[in-house]
């Protein structure tokens, strides 16, 4: 089973208290059932994903070791 | 990377240095500026956080698609993360063209384009708490 490596930004950073963590996922499982698993419902809306510094969709399928930055809606400038 | 996210006050001098040539007579240099009440509680500061590398790769491929879209055009972003107090600038975008036309709307361009795809982050500060904001979609 892959073991991924979380990391948290802003509000969400903010919710989980922490900036990463690393966690064991099903075989196969998608980056979208990450957020199903992981990230609370009010917290969903409009987040972006990147694996291993890439945007990537929520269907994305994990491999052992991938880097998943979950993204908030974005606020620069 | 360290100079296009920056943890401290924006160096703007030479910025322009970037972006300038003998073939462009046009110049512009834009501020983005904490302000003081863009809600209803007053704002004293802004927090930004970014995910570093992530962002100063999508401030280059927005640098290419200006270089692309207009001829002989150029852009250059630095944007700052850390508490920015009103009145200071948080982002400024350098851009270059042989007319003012295109070099106008390269800026517009990037700021844009760097609202919408940049993963950075915005919390007001008020003096009786802070809130996340999100960027609204872009108007036409």
């Amino acid at each position: 089973m892959p073991t991924v490596h979380l990391r948290f930004y802003a509000s969400l950073r903010e919710h989980f208290e922490r900036p990463a963590l690393m966690q064991v996922f099903e075989l196969g499982a998608s980056v979208g059932q990450v957020v199903d698993d992981v990230v609370p419902h009010r917290l969903r809306n409009g987040l972006r994903c990147a694996v291993n510094e890439d945007f990537v969709e929520m269907n994305r399928v994990l491999q052992d070791g991938d880097i998943v930055d979950l993204l908030p809606p974005f606020g620069g400038g | 990377m360290a100079a296009r996210i920056c943890d401290g006050p924006l160096q703007t001098a030479g910025l322009l240095n970037h972006v300038q040539a003998d073939s462009r007579g046009a110049s512009v240099l834009f501020f983005g500026t904490t302000r003081s009440t863009p809600g209803e509680r007053a704002v004293v500061a802004l927090e930004y956080e970014a995910h570093p590398t992530m962002a100063a790769m999508v401030f280059e491929e927005i640098e290419e698609e200006v270089a692309t879209t207009w001829p002989d055009t150029r852009a250059y972003v630095v944007h700052r993360i850390g508490r920015v107090a009103t009145g200071e600038a948080s982002v400024v975008v350098a851009t270059a063209a042989p007319h003012r036309k295109q070099c106008y709307a390269a800026s517009q361009y990037v700021m844009n384009e760097l609202k919408r795809r940049a993963p950075v982050w915005k919390k007001e500060i008020y003096e009786d708490g802070s809130a996340w904001k999100a960027n609204a979609p872009t108007r036409a």
